[in-house]
């Protein structure tokens, strides 16, 4: 556990140098945040388009950010490995769970960290635009959050693991793309409905919405928050311990 | 004259012909002549002044050349006999260290490392080629071989980088498969490609090393960070502490990574191509860095440079084309070859090779 702490610390240092990171995991975020509710506010009200209202469109930046990480996660972890530093490390007593948990520890810090920022900045956000937003709500997406921060980090820790450093940017930026758009971050999917809707239904980016939007408007109905999160959680454990495997495969393919 | 005549001439105003002037003006004629000749000796007086003056410069610069000569000449033979007193030390300190181990009964010393028909293929490249070798504990062994011979392969194989293709290594009895975790603990590595976390300054790099090798039990946070500033001490990397290791010229990084490679204070260190790439002082002044880590350790080290297997190790193993062809201390090479300094001793067991083949 100790191993697996002091690499944490040494991935958590190696983040905070990126700028770039801080530009995208959240300056980004915030400025789509509040671009996306001047959009809202030139929106006749008669349309009845409710996405970007504030209490809908703080639930998807969540979600947008959280791509984000998973982006840094596999840049992270696929430079780590183009270096003889990692492979140093392969001959040191560290086991392969401290590298797995080594970089996804100070992953979560970051998405939890992420979510408080955007949270707060939402709140500004709806006092301007005169929303109610409930407190109890902002609060609970902070921790309800985490299944869909692991899913996301591990997507891009697998992807770390079977890229390298070059392709690895390319491929997520992809999955950032269809993360977004296929999660109905910045469009209605279910208004939209026929086969968009169902292609979304079969991939877990819409779910991990929905349980953002449905806890910060503390609507804890079934078929909107129950399911969804039941769905994100798996998703999340699986992806997870796909990631090790791929990770310890890789590990010794590497060698 | 004609000057003179020219000056007769202005002052008088008449038309004076060459070698004919008036009695008249005998007097003023004489005049003006020696006015003229004392003008001339003063303007020669004067001439001859600054020839002296510059001849006596002239001199002062190329004494001075010559004494500043002589000075770089001085310093470069103190230099040199520094150097030649180094390495006559180092000599003389291996021959008293290996008397020491003689006294000691060195043959009887613990065998630390040991190889058994190793082999590593890749493909139906033989990288490793059934090798068998010993080393003794507290000895350094060189491995000295050309590019490509197969040294980095060996060096991982006893990291447990890599696994071997057949064959056995134990190092202090422990298999460097069977017993990967046990054999972990024991072994230092400074990697052929300087391994360090580029981000991360020269400090948080052995912090971070501390943290990976020493046993939270018997290092707690304090212990540690007293361990680090020990090596930052040891390795004279105090100055550069919190510069970020990736901007240290390679040189440092060299040091750092072995500084790395020391912080748990292994039993075995393997150092693969510590000095590769630097330069001449930064070479030196990293044997000396290796020299003060060699007590009471087994190190292997492998390298290209002669001289380096010459200054550093008390017995160097030939590696060619994957296999070790000789074993020994350089005089034992010596013998077996009947040639004399490392080079003549490399050179004829290539051609030895290249022959039987
Ligand atoms: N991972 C690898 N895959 C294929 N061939 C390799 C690999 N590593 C080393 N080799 C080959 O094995 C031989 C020995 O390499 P190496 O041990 O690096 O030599 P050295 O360190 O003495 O320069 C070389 O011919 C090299 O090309
Ligand atoms: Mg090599």
């Amino acid at each position: 556990m100790n191993r697996t702490l002091q690499f944490a610390k040494r991935n958590l240092i190696e983040l905070s140098r990126d700028v770039l990171g801080y530009i995208f995991c959240i300056a980004f975020p915030i400025l789509m945040l509040i671009v996306m509710s001047v959009v809202n506010e030139s929106i006749p009200k008669e349309a009845g388009m409710m996405t970007f209202r504030i209490d809908n469109l703080s639930g998807g930046i969540l979600i947008f950010g959280q791509t984000f990480v998973m982006l840094f996660t596999a840049i992270l972890v696929a430079t780590d490995r183009s270096t003889s530093f990692l492979l140093r490390l392969y001959a040191s007593p560290m086991k392969s769970r401290d590298f797995t948990n080594g970089y996804m520890f100070p992953m979560i810090l970051i998405s939890i960290v992420q979510a408080i920022v955007l949270m707060l900045s939402s709140c500004v956000v709806a006092k301007i635009s005169g929303v109610e937003l409930k407190v109890g709500g902002l609060l609970l997406v902070i921790l309800l959050s985490i299944p869909s921060a692991i899913m996301f980090l591990s997507i891009g820790l697998i992807f770390g693991s079977l890229l390298n450093e070059k392709s690895a940017p390319g491929v997520c930026s992809v999955i950032v793309s269809a993360g977004t758009f296929l999660g109905g971050v910045f469009f209605d999917a279910e208004g939209v409905g026929g086969p968009i809707l169902k292609v979304c239904n079969c991939l877990p980016f819409l779910y991990c919405t929905r349980v953002a939007r449905s806890t910060i408007q503390m609507d804890f109905h079934w078929e909107t928050f129950g399911k969804s999160l039941l769905i994100v959680s798996l998703t999340a454990i699986a992806m997870a311990a796909l990631a090790v495997l791929t990770f310890r495969s890789r590990m010794k393919a590497d060698q | 004259m004609k000057t003179a005549r020219k000056e007769l001439e202005k002052t008088t105003g008449e038309n004076i012909k060459t070698g004919k002037t008036p009695v008249r003006y005998q007097e003023m004629w004489w005049t003006i002549e020696s006015n003229l000749t004392e003008k001339n000796i003063i303007e020669k007086n004067i001439i001859e002044k600054n020839i002296i003056e510059k001849n006596i410069i002239e001199k002062n610069i190329i004494e001075k050349n010559i004494i500043e000569k002589n000075i770089i000449e001085k310093n470069i033979i103190e230099k040199n006999i520094i150097e030649k007193n180094v390495i006559e030390k180092n000599v003389i300190e291996k021959n008293v260290k290996k008397k020491d181990m003689e006294k000691k009964g060195m043959g009887k010393m613990k065998n630390m490392i040991v190889l058994e028909n190793l082999s590593k293929n890749y493909g139906v490249k033989k990288a490793v080629d059934d090798i068998n070798l010993t080393v003794k504990e507290g000895e350094m062994l060189s491995l000295l071989g050309v590019n490509g011979a197969g040294k980095s392969t060996t060096i991982k194989m006893l990291s447990c980088l890599t696994k071997p293709s057949g064959g056995t290594a134990k190092i202090d009895g422990r298999d460097v498969v069977k017993e990967r975790d046990r054999v972990k603990e024991i072994v230092g590595i400074s990697t052929q490609d300087t391994a360090i976390a580029r981000n991360l300054t020269v400090e948080e790099n052995l912090s971070f090393m501390a943290g990976i090798y020493l046993d939270p039990k018997a290092f707690d946070k304090k212990k540690r960070e007293e361990r680090v500033e020990e090596i930052l001490r040891d390795f004279k990397l105090e100055e550069v502490r919190r510069t970020k290791s990736g901007k240290l010229s390679g040189g440092w990084q060299r040091r750092l990574s072995i500084a790395m490679a020391m912080i748990g204070n292994p039993k075995v260190l393997l150092l693969d191509e510590p000095t590769l790439g630097l330069d001449v002082l930064a070479r030196r002044e990293l044997w000396r860095e290796i020299e003060k880590i060699k007590k009471n350790r087994t190190i292997i080290l492998t390298t290209h440079y002669m001289e380096e297997a010459e200054a550093l190790s008390d017995r160097i193993a030939i590696m060619i084309k994957g296999k070790i062809i000789m074993t020994g201390t350089l005089g034992e090479l010596e013998e077996k070859t009947g040639q004399k300094g490392l080079e003549n001793v490399f050179v004829s067991v290539v051609e030895g090779e290249e022959k039987h083949e």
